[in-house]
This record gives C-alpha cells, sequence and structure tokens, in this order.
C-alpha cells in the first residue's frame, strides 16, 4: 500500500514536470499571439496611402511594406503552430502518466476494490490518487483543444475586437483551473506538507 | 585600403565576363598577370585566409548593424510616444492631479525634454547604422588578395593593396573554395551590401521625420530638418563610403525599392502635426526593414513586433512594451503571401557561405589544385 503510493506520487512529480513546461509554453504562446495580433491591428492603418506621410515619395513603399509584414505575420503563425505542437507533446505525457499509474496498480500485487479505497491517515487512497492523474490529463486534453480552435481562427483578416476576445481565451485557460489542481496536489503530498 | 576604395567608388567589383576573357584570350601573350605557378599555388591559401577574413568581418558588421537599428527603433518609439502624450496632454483626464497648479504645463516641459533626449539617443544609433554599413561596404571590397613585393621574388607575400598595375588580385579567376572564384564571392557580397545601402538610405529618411516632429505651441512652422542637411558633423564623408553621397551630389541618394522607380524628389506637404497613424507607419516602416530579405533578420522581426503608442484614451500606454523574445527563433524558409518578392536566393546563401568559408579547411585546396 504504502509502496504503491510512492510510485503514484513519483508519477505526480512527472506531470508536475510537464505542467511547468506547459507554463512556458504558454507564456511562448501569448507574446506570439500578442505580437500577431498587433500586426492584424496595424494592417489597417498600414492599407491607407493617406497614412504613409512623406513615405508617398518612395513608390512601391505601401505594398513592400505591408507584404513584409504578412510576411512576419506568416512566421508567427508558423510558431504558433510549431508550440501547438509541443503542447501536444505534453497533453500525450500527461496521458501517458495517468495510464501507466492505472497500470502500475492494476498490474501489482492484485489490489480489490475495497483496498483502493482504504485510506490510511493522511494518505490518499488509490482511488483518488488514480482519479486525481486522469483529471489532470482531461484538462490540458480539453484546453489543448480550445487553444488550438483559438489558433486556427486567429487570420489577418480578424478584427481588432475579436483578436482581442481570442487573446483573452489564451490567458485565461478556462479548462485549467489552477486552484484545483493544487488541490490535488495537496492531498497527494499531504504528509510532505505537514 | 584608400586606394582601393578609390577605384571601388563606382561599386560594382569587376564583372565576370572581363576576368575570364583575359584569362581564356591571352594566357601566354601578357607577360605579368597570369602569375607562375608558384605563386598561383602561395596564392590560393591567402586568399582563403583573406576571403574567410571578409565574411566573418561581414557577419560582425551585420550584427552591428542589427543592434544599432534594434536601438534606434526603441528611442524611434519613445520619441513618438513622448511627443504624442506630449500633444494629448491638454486633453488628458487627469484625476486629482488636476488641481495642482501648473501641472499640465510642467508634465510638457518634461516631455519636451524627454524627446530631446531621445532625439539625440536616436540620431547616435543612426550614426552607429551607418558606420556598420561602412564597414560592410569596406569588407565587401577588400576580397581580392593581391601580390606583395616583386613578382619573380622567391618569398611570395600577400596583401590588400594592389601594388602591380596587372595583378587583378583574383589569381586570374582560379578558384579559390571549391569551384568559386573571387569573383564570385564580391558579387555576392556586394548583393548582400546593396540591401543594407538602401535600407540606410530608407532609416535616414525616417530619421530625418522623426527628428523633425516637434510639439509646438499653436501649430507655428519651424524650422524643420530637410534631406539635405547633415544630420551629424562627417555623416556626408561616412556616407560616401557607402555610395549615398558622392563627390558630385552632396545630398545623399534618395531611398528606392528594387525593382521600383528611384524617387527623384520629396513631397514635402504633408499635414502637420503628423496623425498618430502615420507616425505608426513610420515607425512599422523603421522596423520592417523593407529592402531587407528574410532570411538576414528573422530574429530580429519576432522580437520587436509590439509597441504601444500614446493615445489620449489610453492613458498607460506608454512607452515600448518589452515582450519576451520568442524561445526559438528559426530561418522560416517560404510562406509568402500577397506578392512578396521571392526571397532572394544569394541573401539566402549569405550565411551558408558565409560558413561555408568559415569551415572550409586546407583540404578544399588540396584537392583543387589545378
Amino acid at each position: 500500500m504504502e509502496t504503491m503510493v510512492r510510485k503514484l506520487q513519483q508519477k505526480y512529480k512527472k506531470a508536475r514536470e510537464d505542467m511547468g513546461k506547459w507554463d512556458e509554453l504558454q507564456s511562448r504562446l501569448l507574446s506570439l499571439f500578442k505580437s500577431a495580433t498587433s500586426i492584424i491591428n496595424r494592417l489597417q492603418v498600414l492599407a491607407e496611402a493617406k497614412n504613409y506621410g512623406v513615405l508617398r515619395s518612395i513608390s512601391g513603399i505601401r505594398e513592400a511594406l505591408l507584404g513584409k509584414q504578412m510576411e512576419t505575420l506568416e512566421m508567427i503563425f508558423r510558431s504558433m503552430r510549431e508550440t501547438m505542437k509541443e503542447f501536444r507533446g505534453i497533453v500525450l505525457s500527461l496521458e501517458k502518466i495517468a495510464r501507466d499509474a492505472w497500470q502500475l496498480v492494476k498490474g501489482g500485487s492484485a489490489q480489490t476494490s475495497k483496498q483502493m479505497k482504504v485510506q490510511i491517515g493522511l494518505w490518499p487512497n488509490i482511488t483518488y490518487c488514480l482519479g486525481g492523474l486522469r483529471s489532470i490529463y482531461e484538462m490540458h486534453q480539453s484546453e489543448y483543444i480550445l487553444k488550438l480552435s483559438v489558433v486556427s481562427s486567429l487570420t489577418w483578416k480578424c478584427s481588432p475586437t475579436d483578436a482581442a476576445a481570442f487573446g483573452q481565451l489564451l490567458v485565461d485557460q478556462p479548462n485549467i483551473p489552477k486552484d484545483e489542481v493544487q488541490a490535488v496536489y495537496d492531498i497527494i503530498f499531504a504528509e510532505e506538507i505537514c | 585600403m584608400e586606394a582601393e576604395a578609390k577605384a571601388n567608388a563606382a561599386g560594382t567589383p569587376l564583372p565576370p565576363s572581363k576576368v575570364s576573357s583575359s584569362r581564356n584570350h591571352n594566357p601566354g601573350l601578357s607577360p605579368l598577370p597570369s602569375p607562375s605557378p608558384s605563386p598561383t599555388r602561395l596564392w590560393r591559401p591567402a586568399a582563403q585566409r583573406n576571403i574567410r577574413n571578409q565574411w566573418s568581418k561581414l557577419l560582425s558588421s551585420k550584427d552591428r548593424w542589427a543592434s544599432a537599428a534594434s536601438e534606434g527603433r526603441s528611442q524611434a518609439t519613445s520619441l513618438v510616444n513622448a511627443y504624442l502624450s506630449q500633444r494629448y496632454m491638454p486633453a488628458m483626464e487627469l484625476g486629482v492631479l488636476k488641481d495642482m497648479p501648473g501641472i499640465r504645463r510642467k508634465a510638457c516641459d518634461k516631455l519636451a525634454r524627454k524627446q530631446e533626449t531621445y532625439r539625440k539617443l536616436l540620431l547616435s544609433s543612426y550614426n552607429d547604422m551607418v558606420l556598420a554599413v561602412a564597414e560592410l561596404v569596406k569588407s565587401a571590397r577588400s576580397m581580392r588578395c593581391f601580390l606583395k613585393g616583386p613578382i619573380a621574388s622567391p618569398l611570395a607575400q600577400f596583401s590588400d593593396i594592389p601594388e602591380h598595375e596587372n595583378d587583378p588580385g583574383d589569381g586570374g579567376g582560379i578558384p579559390v573554395f571549391s569551384s568559386f572564384s573571387i569573383t564570385y564571392f564580391e558579387n555576392l557580397a556586394h548583393e548582400l551590401v546593396e540591401m543594407f545601402v538602401s535600407e540606410l538610405s530608407l532609416k535616414r529618411f525616417l530619421v530625418v521625420e522623426l527628428l523633425s516632429i516637434k510639439h509646438e505651441e499653436g501649430d507655428g512652422q519651424f524650422d524643420r530638418l530637410k534631406w539635405s542637411d547633415e544630420l551629424y558633423s562627417g555623416e556626408f564623408q561616412d556616407l560616401t563610403i557607402s555610395g549615398l553621397c558622392s563627390e558630385k551630389n552632396v545630398e545623399p541618394l534618395l531611398p528606392s525599392l528594387r525593382g521600383q522607380q528611384p524617387c527623384t524628389s520629396l513631397t514635402t506637404q504633408v499635414d502637420h502635426p503628423l496623425s498618430s497613424d502615420v507616425l505608426q507607419v513610420y515607425l512599422t516602416t523603421w522596423l520592417a526593414d523593407c529592402t531587407l530579405t528574410l532570411s538576414l533578420t528573422p530574429h530580429h522581426l519576432l522580437a520587436c513586433d509590439s509597441w504601444s503608442m500614446a493615445f489620449p484614451w489610453q492613458h498607460s500606454g506608454y512607452g515600448v512594451s518589452g515582450y519576451p523574445m520568442p524561445r526559438n527563433p528559426r530561418t522560416f524558409p517560404g510562406g509568402y503571401v500577397m506578392g512578396t518578392e521571392p526571397l532572394h536566393a544569394v541573401a539566402a546563401a549569405f550565411l551558408a557561405i558565409a560558413s561555408f568559408c568559415l569551415l572550409s579547411g586546407s583540404s578544399s585546396h588540396a584537392v583543387l589544385q589545378p
């Protein structure tokens, strides 16, 4: 029983590492997104010849500038897609952790369903341990799907307000309630906290 | 160095046809230009060393340019922001502060002083960019390797200054690295440098404009900078090196984009004060490096795509917001939208060539000995 919980705690530590990576990716994605929206917001101004002031005397400047900005935007979109791939990697890894944990319990000294619900002192019961990993995986999985749809709906044709709303969705990460995750960890590592 | 710079002041290196024709037509007839076999053998390592050095110099000058340009960008942004805040000051909602005596005037004074500082900083970044381009041009023109001392001397020495009238410095057009002759590298460098020169011209255009924005009470006309003004003392001399100024016309060449009509005159009638949209376009133009191709500056482009400008309804929006750089700046080939110029192959090859030269060791010349 105790060794099993110890092993599961290791899985939780691994999951925490993955979530750390997730946060790094999140901040990278946000900064890319910010760059993209600032270009998108600028495009309208850049499209108007009257906004070019003295630059108007350089022929072709408007086309060149717009072209450059679109190029940069395309580059940003590309790295956003790359970042999304890395997010997917984390989701897969979290899924594997949850599955491994489940197999660990199944394959180990055949636990009865009663044993799995037994709680001794501060130790969490095994069912809770498995459930926690599962729900952490599910949170990230659904957040990944949300992010993917936000990222793919952002195009250069988006209006500034749309873009701002998309950005807010990305910042909020509505599928990953931080406090819930923390609560799970508090229960799993209860004895360390005390 | 000086003499060579003068000789090449026209800008273009020797066209390849000239070199090859002189080689093909009179191999045995001309007494001097084809060096005796021994100097040729000795010439190649010296030429390789020189080319390697010049390309690494090109690389470091390019970096110097990039850092000067990005500093210039942030100063230009600060300048524009300070200017706009000052302009919007009368309409600004000050909350409890509005009861303080003379608060608006004091704030305006302070913003005006700030602008003065940013103007100076912008000018010094521009100065740095001019010098970086001058370095680029100098290295691009020093690709050749000349025989030093008497021709028949048993001791072959080389320098980058031509000493003999008939010594083209390119080893008679023989390959230096694998199958590439000096002319090839020269053309490559020339093409690269050309882009930076035209970008410098465009940046100068923006500097002139940005230095002229000043907030004047009552919209009075003040002395604006003109294109023909020297921005700092000695500027035109520095610009002569890169070919933007010449002895004939003291005024620097006006900027133009590749494949476009050169700009002949400047539109001077622009509404003053400039709207924030126009200023935003100026800053974007600075940022976008319109004449440089993508592959050279992916990092730079990605790093600074956002700024916030001070708008009357956005009081907190001062200054450049320093977004963190993306972690993995990469080169992205292809992917063009909206009829942009395709990436110039030569520019794309720049880094590859530079590293090729830096990496190819003695093995290449052993194999390719004629």
